[in-house]
């Protein structure tokens, strides 16, 4: 991992911007509704929804409309929402770091808390049906039921935490939590399977026959080679994130970049939402780029560059 | 001056109707330095006679012996038969060394890396190469380090199962050897486990062979490869490559009719019996008690006798 590794992943980085702009302006052609018609008002005769088109550039063949936007993207400029009529990428900066601070405490709890459950699994068989039960609950329940369920008890009920926005403290736990619980229940799952092969592998035996305890072979020798196969596995939940934060965003109030997805769809505002995918798209090699690198520190066998 | 004294080594698998008997009962008594060999076939219990003694036997087995319950009686170490999946690929050598020491011998930190150095001379590595990773070095030179390891215990009782199978033939003799010459030198009780006969009786001071989870002959390497007593002992030292002598045809072991020999001897006869060409009515029903001298002896009603080996 050096220089090479750093021009692969830029490489990486630029493919999947031009991969992600151009598809997103593609399929935004071709899915039913009028943007011009949306902007201009529902009650607006036909002379002024053409007005409105003219203004809008929509008027002009799609080749160039279609190299504009690739070459704004190149440049960092993702259009004017025509809702707002502020520059994309404004709007976007404005709201990018609420949603940044919630799914990186949601990532980071989503790892606490499957890594939690995995080693509980593993260390008794009760605790492996209990883990299931939960994983089962995780995924099972949608994400919104969670959010209200946790604002009912933990903000109605008793009081603990802010029920809206981020202004107060504590104000990000209830949202990170209900965005968590479903990664949670992937990260255990992976982290459960590979402590199982582990436990009953060559290493664990080893070290248990050369007198170390137990305890201390599960929790310093395992649980890091463990985490190997769960990293990349978090690396693409993490995209998924992004998407429950459009639902749990709503539930909570935050000013982020889920509630600015969700009324981009529902005013149509066609700019603002290439803009956000293209953000979005941005996430995963980044992410992929973060996994890799913290394996490379987990096992050095890939750092060192040697294959079997 | 005894090491290792151990009365009727059990290995037994609870199951619903009754325990299925895998290994001995077993007796066993090792002199300090001295090395035992244990020979059989896959499935015959090796394994899972050094797991047992080190402790650590297979998740659903239990392991008795005289006094109840068994627990190693003494410090013990295990080497194994894969070197790679012995080690954490995540440390370099001498941290896995030097986490034995801490760990399980209280080392102080600050000593831990020269003791660790002085191991890894002990078995013929170089103190530099403690600063590879396991996949960084040859399979010799990991079964070294493992040696290494086990050294670092300080055991009385040092267990090696299968070490040299993984390897290729040159370096199979030479980590053997320095198996028994650390194990000698140091004065710890080596058990040897191999279906490999004679690189075992090349090391050796005794053997001990086991059919079906119980010993059936134990003597010197000499008398076991020169003079076989048991059928089964017998077909395997004349099945070995270089015997077939005077255009007789190797002779092959029968299979057994009713799969595992551990069912044979659970049922309570020879575990050999339904395998074995002589066997008489007897042999299916008990097991012969040990007959034969101190220094070779073998539990079995129609041994070969001596005229037989011309």
């Amino acid at each position: 991992m050096g220089v090479r590794w750093v021009v692969s992943l830029l490489a990486q980085a630029v493919a999947v911007i031009f991969l992600v702009a151009t598809s997103s302006f593609f399929l935004l052609q071709v899915i039913p509704g009028d943007p011009a018609s949306v902007v201009a008002g529902l009650d607006a005769d036909s002379a002024t929804v053409e007005r409105v088109r003219q203004s809008m550039g929509l008027d002009r063949p799609l080749h160039q409309r279609y190299f504009e936007w690739i070459s704004g993207v190149s440049r960092g400029e993702l259009g004017v929402s025509h809702v707002q009529r502020r520059p994309v990428e404004d709007l976007i900066r404005d709201r990018l770091p609420v949603t940044i601070r919630l799914a990186g405490f949601a990532l980071l709890l989503s790892l606490l808390l499957g890594l939690g459950m995995a080693v509980i699994a593993s260390a008794h068989s009760a605790g492996t049906t209990l883990t299931r039960l939960l994983e089962y609950g995780a995924f099972a329940f949608p994400q919104f039921w969670v959010a209200l369920i946790l604002l009912y008890f933990f903000s109605f009920r008793l009081g603990w935490l802010p029920m809206f926005g981020v202004e107060e403290r504590g104000s990000m736990i209830l949202p990170a939590v209900a965005l968590a619980l479903p990664n949670a229940a992937v990260v255990s799952r992976t982290a459960r399977a590979s402590l199982r092969e582990l436990l009953q592998g060559n290493h664990a035996l080893a070290a248990r026959a050369l007198g170390i305890p137990k305890s201390r072979v599960f929790l310093i020798h395992l649980l890091p080679l463990a985490m190997i196969p769960v990293l990349p596995v978090l690396a693409i939940q993490a995209g998924y994130l992004l998407a429950g934060a459009i639902v749990v965003e709503q539930v909570f109030g935050l000013p982020g970049l889920g509630r600015l997805t969700l009324s981009a769809i529902v005013q149509r505002d066609l700019p603002l939402i290439q803009g956000i995918i293209v953000v979005f798209g941005l996430a995963f090699p980044l992410l992929n780029a973060s996994a890799d690198f913290l394996v490379g520190l987990l096992w050095p066998r890939l750092r060192h560059g040697q294959s079997s | 001056m005894t090491s290792l004294s151990i009365r009727n080594l059990i290995v037994e698998k609870p199951r619903r109707r009754g325990t299925l008997t895998l290994v001995g009962p077993l007796d066993l008594d090792l002199r300090r330095g001295e090395i035992l060999g244990l020979v059989g076939e896959s499935g015959s219990g090796k394994t899972l006679t050094l797991r047992a003694l080190a402790g650590i036997p297979p998740a659903g087995l239990e392991v008795r012996d005289s006094s109840g319950t068994y627990h190693p009686p003494c410090r013990t170490a295990m080497v194994f038969q894969d070197p790679m999946g012995f080690f954490n690929p995540r440390w370099r050598i001498s941290r896995s060394l030097e986490e034995v020491l801490r760990v399980v011998r209280r080392v102080p930190a600050p000593v831990a890396p020269a003791r660790a150095g002085e191991l890894l001379e002990a078995v013929g590595l170089a103190r530099e190469e403690g600063k590879l990773f396991p996949f960084e070095m040859s399979g010799g030179m990991v079964q070294r380090s493992a040696i290494a390891m086990a050294l670092a215990v300080e055991p009385e009782v040092m267990l090696a199962d299968e070490v040299t199978s993984a390897l290729d033939p040159a370096t199979r003799d030479r980590i053997l050897q320095l198996l028994c010459r650390v194990g000698r030198e140091r004065q710890v009780a080596t058990i040897v486990v191999s279906h490999d006969l004679p690189s075992l009786a090349a090391v050796a001071d005794r053997v001990i062979v086991l059919y079906g989870g119980r010993a059936i002959e134990e003597g010197s390497p000499g008398e076991i490869l020169g003079k076989p007593r048991h059928r089964y002992t017998d077909l395997l030292v004349r099945s070995l490559p270089g015997r077939e002598t005077r255009g007789a045809p190797l002779p092959e072991i029968p299979r057994d009719p009713a799969g595992d020999p551990i069912l044979s001897s659970s049922a309570g006869g020879c575990p050999f019996a339904r395998r074995c060409p002589v066997a008489l009515a007897r042999c299916h029903g008990e097991l012969p008690d040990w007959s034969g001298e101190k220094n070779h002896r073998f539990r079995c009603f129609v041994p070969v006798r001596g005229e037989d080996h011309g």
